[in-house]
């Protein structure tokens, strides 16, 4: 018997309800086989936090100040791959001072994967491939420019099984 | 034979489908399993998920300061298909100026899915994606008001339509 392909599995919906009468065919069998592959590959959400964009006129809530953030989140044993994206907006109303989007950094069992950001705004999204072995990870956002300017946007994390 | 129901949106997770080793599966058994398989597809992935911070105080009104950023956005790795966006936006304090006369939007690629100026909740919206890609979602809070405040939490998220 050969593997199931979760990355290229579909999921088939019709004639998948068998009459009492009917007959298990192969076709039936690999159908409800990718089925579960084509589950098994979906997005699964990680992590997500907003970091606002504070002015210097908001004494007491300066955004610098509320780095560094750690977030706690579990992935089961087996092969991932993360999809991470910054979004540091200005909006319209609001576009002074200097910005930076804060770098994450993803600790694991033995593992450890960085993106530094502390010379960037704007938008910033990638994948990183990280093997879990079923313990926790441990997500932090940091900054190091915190003595000059302000850190913002909006950070989510999203994990697929590979295997 | 009938088609399984994956763009469902109530039934359960039938748990009475293990077969002991003693015993032989029949026809029920697999279409429980089938079934099953369709009920994982309910399932939303978030898109933005978070709490909006903003403040406006000072100026005209219409035309006040913004001491946070009136955007917030993120980028989702969504594959190729047509998928139903859930839209969901609660108030969680209301601050100086009651938080009354902000209007929200809601963009997922540039185009428009919402504008409310109170709660949302469970709003549906059709979107086709063509090509796997980052599919970017935004929202704003526009201030009509000289002074208020509020957080606004959103929960966006988007779930496969199945032919």
């Amino acid at each position: 018997m050969a593997d199931i392909n979760i990355s290229t599995a579909t999921f088939t919906s019709s004639d998948m309800v068998l009459e009492s009468d009917g007959t298990l065919t192969l076709a039936y069998g690999t159908a409800l086989a990718n089925n579960t592959g084509y589950l098994a590959y979906q997005m699964i959400p990680v992590a997500s936090f907003n970091i606002p964009v504070a002015g210097a006129g908001d004494t007491g809530s300066v955004v610098q100040d509320r780095l560094p953030v750690s977030m706690p989140a579990y992935l089961s044993a087996g092969s991932w791959w993360l999809y991470y994206s910054f979004v540091g907006t200005y909006g319209a109303k609001f576009h002074w001072y200097t910005y930076y989007l804060p770098s994450l950094e993803i600790a694991g069992y033995g593992t450890t994967l960085e993106v530094d950001n502390s010379s960037d705004w704007g938008n910033k999204s990638g994948s990183l491939f990280y093997y879990s072995n079923g313990e926790h990870i441990t997500i932090t956002l940091t900054t190091s420019n915190a003595s000059n300017s302000h850190t913002g946007g909006y950070f989510n994390l999203h994990a697929r099984r590979i295997s | 034979m009938a088609d399984l129901n994956p763009n469902g949106s109530t039934g359960t997770f039938n748990l009475a489908c293990w077969i002991e080793p003693q015993d032989k599966f029949n026809i029920e058994d697999m279409n429980v399993l089938a079934e099953n398989t369709a009920y994982l597809c309910y399932a939303y992935t978030p898109m933005i998920v978070g709490v909006h911070h903003i403040k406006t105080a000072g100026g005209a009104p219409g035309r006040p300061t913004y001491y946070y950023s009136e955007h917030m956005a993120s980028y989702t790795w969504m594959d190729a298909g047509d998928y139903t966006i859930t839209i969901n936006a609660g108030t969680l304090t209301n601050g100086a100026g009651n938080g009354t006369l902000f209007t929200g939007s809601v963009y997922v690629d540039g185009t428009t899915l919402a504008t409310f100026t109170k709660e949302l909740l469970g709003t549906e919206v059709p979107f086709t994606n063509a090509s796997q890609r980052w599919i970017y979602t935004d929202v704003f809070l526009n201030s009509d008001d000289t002074s208020q405040e509020v957080d606004r939490y959103y929960w966006i998220g988007y779930r496969k339509v199945y032919p």
